[in-house]
């Protein structure tokens, strides 16, 4: 059902605006494996590898869920945490629609009627351009190294690779909606390979896959990223949500003037 | 002499007692049931929400926003309490709170209030806790939610549910809470669409000052004062908030109930009507009767005057009389419908079942408690009808002439 | 001679049936306005929002969504018009209405304007502008509480978002042609209803209807209907109103019972009256009595007598009333009792209409009627008796 699979894709949005929206940064070495900082680091640097300084992407955008099955492809920049902007291509029924956020507003413009709407605290749940996404996971940055308690829980080989598993718990305040998170990383180079999303009794929601990792400037991301919804034995279900990027630019010049509705609607 | 004359026909005299007597306990019982029913409507309504007066911003009312707030709000409800006629004060935050979990997100209206401050008798929807536990203080990170949401949501006690509101920027903000209780009421909509939160986290989640809050609400003892108190403090809070009564602020159910008394004061009126028809039968014809008598006593000096009051101290014995019969009778039932009720309950629908009106849950069992100027203006008009039945055939025995009424037979 | 007493004590007998009269008017009046209050809220319901009954797709009440259909709603509505019945398709789905800064959950409801017309009042239940118009199919109609939500009036602008069928973000932007009056709870604070060709194109949903609203025959019971109603669509869920809403179903029961428990009060009230004047009337004439049967006339004579003369005073007093209730009535019907400040109010999730109108058929003047002449006839057996047993010497003598 689109209720589900829209509920179940929260990081997309994450990895939506940010993967490739990072700029290059350079790491400091990682702390050893089997120290208890090196969970929060390869967390903040997950983190950091979704935020960045500018950035300037295209990127299909494919949905399948019960009823229809739609591609989108889309345009993004992005500014530091609080500002990003991110366009429909096509189809052409939706070209030039856009999501705005500026600071902690959000705004969308719907090109068929020339009409911006401010999205409010009651549309949080509501779908974001007819994906998977809510509203909901554009504005929250949930920073997994401040919010969750982070245990490294697997160390060793799947499936022919050396991987890590991290086991997140929230804390206690954190206003997150999930009991647990287990993410996936390759041991190599510290890539995100897999987070699977429980809910409090531990039934496992939903699972976001990464591939494709490309080193773009000076550094590596995922292209592809797809979110499944997962039923209660943890079988993926038929529906899914698959980005991946087309192109990816950290050089890109972008100022803050550029964030606002007029931008919006002239674009 | 006229208590004398009452009694000469005994019979009839009784009748007209039994049907005034008969009237007044009507009019008695249903005005006790109304002055009851509503007055108790009254405080069901308040303490499900506002009080009997609500002090709050004044475009809350037709702008309903978490951004229309009442600054001073402590102070506020330390004046409000200050007033003789005011029983307890408390102050509320209400507006629109979006919730998610996992799997599901919903909105819902919230009302945030001090639990340390308030019980069944400010906020009766405390006593529909069904399961859990109420909140142990304003800081609480607890949130309590109707029955019918926390199955939408998919939650049970202990769960977490994230809110998401609109702060008094425009922002959005988020914060956590675990479901420490549910309510069920019985009422649909309340139960699909309320939930319960703690003032002050409440309060540090919308970045409102210590004081701040959107509603403050006023109880009164006795609801019929609720003008005046709202007058004063609509002084005292001028510029900055509104004063609203009750019947303002719920315009719907004062509209309901003034049909009903509306309505009830129809019936008492025609059945005063159709007692005096009675009264002035018996006075009358007593008075026809005794015509030759009249004229007898006209012919021996009585003044038509004379006459005219005899037969005025006759209605008047028969008034007090009346009056006095009437409340002897009128106390049984009473007594019966003040301490039992009126068990509609099978008519309701059956045991829990409760009928809704203008969104307050109503409870079958119909009390009588009369308001004691109205015991008084039933018995003035009982009197007053009985006086006034009395008036024509009094005017009528002065008329007499003498000389044709003894050669009656 | 029952005739001639009558008019003997002209004082005596207007009185008497002065007091029927009266009597005979408020019990007439009273039984029309609750009739219609009663009648009014059930009207209310069936008439402006459910409809005697609804047909829906077999899982669309579990789970309301887009996709759970009537497959083909014209042959169906064919069908439903051949069997007699009236019937009208709606398009139901959920959305998103903006307008400035605030914005509110809303479920659209596309109808077919002629159609709709035939099974629903709602079209007359415009506070503020005009209905839905064919011709204009970027109006909608909203609900009272949500136009106040948003903070619109009629003529202003409301976007509005959704998911279409397709997936695709259907969003457009329409103006408010009218404003509700108080409909229920789900109408006033979400309702926006709209062409069916509008939402069709912007839910994308080019064939299949969410919902049929069927109105039934006067004359038919509304369980026969909903039976017969399920015969002619297999496949489908048929619910009366009453199976659809059972809370409503009782409370409008219950409320009929609070009616007639107050109907016998007040009965019992103006009998008790009644009796009293009644009795007055006979012990007045005690001493006629007794010349009476002193003159020859038996018991039963007198019992007679005693019953024709209440029967002339009840039927004159019930030409009376009755003629005196028709103007009465006519003009609750028509005009009814404005209860101005309640409009809105809404019992039970249903809103009661702000005109308090009496419902009228042969009931409210026969119901009355009849049990003025039990409540008379009851009344005049005690006096009768004592009448007709009185003892000559004792009556005449009677002071």
């Amino acid at each position: 059902m689109i209720r589900t699979t829209r509920r179940t894709i929260l990081a997309l949005l994450a990895a939506l605006l940010t993967v490739g929206l990072s700029p290059a940064l350079a790491w400091a070495a990682p702390p050893d494996p089997s120290s208890p900082a090196f969970g929060a680091y390869v967390m903040s640097k997950l983190d950091d590898q979704y935020r960045g300084e500018k950035s300037h992407a295209k990127m299909a955008m494919e949905i399948k869920t019960e009823h229809w099955t739609r591609k989108l492809t889309m345009e993004a920049w992005s500014l530091g945490q609080d500002y990003s902007l991110v366009r429909i291509l096509k189809p052409r029924k939706e070209k030039g629609t856009a999501t705005l956020k500026a600071k902690k507003d959000l705004f969308t413009y719907l090109n068929k009627t020339g009409r911006t709407i401010k999205i409010s605290s009651g549309m949080m749940g509501g779908s974001w351009m007819g994906s998977h996404f809510t509203n909901d996971d554009l504005i929250r940055h949930s920073r997994l190294a401040r919010d969750y308690h982070i245990k490294t829980t697997f160390n060793g080989t799947k499936g022919g690779v050396g991987v890590y598993d991290f086991t997140l718990t929230p804390k206690p305040d954190a206003p997150v909606v999930w009991g647990k998170l287990v993410i996936t990383i390759r041991a190599a180079d510290l890539e995100p390979l897999r987070q699977v999303f429980y809910d409090e009794d531990g039934a496992p929601v939903r699972e976001l896959v990464f591939s494709d990792h490309k080193k773009i400037d000076d550094r590596v991301v995922p292209l592809k990223m797809v979110m499944r919804p997962l039923d209660s034995s943890g079988h993926p279900g038929t529906e899914y949500t698959r980005i991946t990027y087309q192109s990816l630019d950290f050089g890109v010049k972008l100022k803050k003037s550029f964030f606002s509705l007029q931008k919006l609607k002239s674009l | 002499m006229a208590w004398r004359n009452l009694w000469r026909h005994r019979r009839r005299t009784v009748l007209t007692l039994a049907s005034m007597a008969f009237g007044m306990t009507l009019a008695v019982l249903f005005t006790g049931i109304g002055d009851e029913g509503y007055a108790r409507m009254i405080e069901l309504a308040a303490k499900m929400d506002g009080g009997h007066v609500t002090v709050q911003h004044p475009e809350m009312l037709d702008t309903p926003s978490l951004k229309h707030t009442v600054m001073d709000a402590t102070a506020l409800a330390d004046t409000a309490r200050a007033d003789p006629q005011v029983s307890r004060v408390v102050t509320r935050i209400n507006g629109q709170v979006l919730l998610a979990t996992a799997r599901q997100s919903k909105g819902a209206a919230f009302i945030a209030f001090d639990p340390k401050a308030e019980d069944p008798a400010t906020f009766s929807l405390l006593e529909a806790l069904h399961e859990g536990e109420m909140f142990a203080s304003s800081n609480d990170k607890g949130i309590i939610l109707g029955e019918r949401l926390a199955d939408h949501l998919g939650v049970k006690l202990g769960k977490k549910v994230v809110l998401t509101l609109t702060d008094k920027q425009g922002e959005i903000v988020s914060s956590l809470a675990r479901v420490t209780g549910i309510i069920r009421t019985g009422a649909p909509t309340i139960d699909a669409s309320l939930c319960l939160l703690p003032l002050d986290r409440v309060r540090q989640t919308l970045g409102y000052g210590p004081d701040e809050a959107t509603q403050v609400a006023i109880f009164l003892p006795d609801h019929r004062n609720t003008a005046t108190v709202a007058d004063r403090l609509a002084t005292t809070v001028a510029g900055r908030a509104v004063a609203l009564p009750w019947y303002e602020a719920k315009a719907e159910l004062a509209g309901f109930i003034a049909m009903k008394v509306n309505s009830t004061l129809f019936m008492e009126v025609l059945i005063m009507l159709l007692v005096a028809a009675g009264i002035f039968n018996q006075i009358f014809v007593s008075v026809m009767e005794r015509s030759r008598e009249f004229g007898i006593m006209m012919a021996i000096g009585f003044s038509p005057g004379r006459l005219f009051r005899l037969v005025m101290w006759e209605s008047l014995w028969l008034a007090i009389v009346g009056v006095g019969v009437g409340a002897a009778i009128t106390s049984v039932p009473y007594y019966l419908g003040h301490t039992r009720g009126i068990d509609m309950t099978a008519m309701v629908g059956g045991a829990g079942k409760k009928a809704e009106v203008a969104g307050v849950a109503l409870e079958p069992i119909w009390r009588i408690a009369i308001y004691p100027e109205n015991a008084v203006y039933i018995l003035v008009a009982v009197v007053g009808a009985t006086l006034l039945s009395g008036l024509y055939p009094a005017w009528r025995s002065g008329r007499v002439v003498p000389v044709d009424s003894i050669k009656l037979v | 001679m029952a005739w001639r007493n009558v008019w003997r004590n002209t004082r005596r007998s207007l009185v008497t049936i002065a007091a029927a009269s009266l009597a005979l008017f408020v019990l007439i009046h009273y039984a029309g306005l609750v009739t219609g209050y009663i009648e009014g809220m059930e009207r209310n319901l069936v008439e402006r929002e459910m409809g005697d009954a609804q047909i829906h797709a077999a899982g669309f009440r579990d789970d309301p969504s887009l996709y759970e259909r009537i497959e083909d709603p014209v042959a169906l509505l064919a069908k439903l018009d051949q069997a007699g019945y009236a019937a009208s398709a709606r398009l139901l789905g959920g959305g998103l209405a903006a307008a400035g800064d605030t914005s509110a959950g809303v479920m659209f409801r596309g109808i077919d304007v002629e159609r709709d017309g035939r099974v629903s009042t709602i079209g007359q239940h415009v506070a503020e502008g005009q209905w839905l118009d064919p011709a204009d199919p970027k109006g909608v109609v909203i609900g009272r509480r949500l136009a106040r939500t948003l903070n619109v009036k009629q003529g202003a602008e409301v976007v509005v978002l959704s998911q279409a069928a397709d997936g695709s973000m259907a969003n457009d932007v329409f103006i408010v042609r009218g404003v509700l009056k108080a409909v229920g709870e789900g109408v006033d604070r979400a309702g926006m209803y709209m062409i069916d060709a509008t939402f069709r194109e912007l839910m994308v949903v080019p064939d299949g209807a969410h919902q049929v609203i069927v109105r039934k025959p006067a004359t038919v019971p509304l369980a026969t209907a909903a039976a017969q109603l399920r015969a002619l669509t297999p496949g489908l869920d048929t619910k009366s109103w009453r199976e659809l809403s059972p809370t409503l179903a009782s409370m409008f029961d219950s409320a009929r019972g609070v009616m007639i428990f107050m109907f016998m009060i007040v009965y019992a009230a103006i009998g008790i009256l009644l009796l009293n004047a009644m009795l007055m009337a006979v012990f007045e004439r005690i001493r006629e009595f007794g010349v009476l049967k002193a003159l020859g006339a038996g018991p039963g004579a007198v019992f007679r007598m005693i019953f024709y003369e209440t029967y002339i005073q009840v039927g004159i007093a019930i030409l009376v009333g009755t003629a005196l209730s028709v103007p009465g009535l006519w003009y609750l019907t028509q005009y009814g009792i404005d209860t101005g400040r309640m409009g809105g109010m809404t019992i039970h999730g249903v809103a009661w209409d702000p005109v308090w109108r009496a419902s009228v058929s042969t009931s409210t003047y026969s119901g009355p009627i009849v049990t003025l002449i039990v409540i008379v006839s009851l009344a005049a057996l005690y006096p009768a008796f004592k009448a007709a047993w009185v003892r000559p010497v004792q009556a005449m003598t009677h002071r």
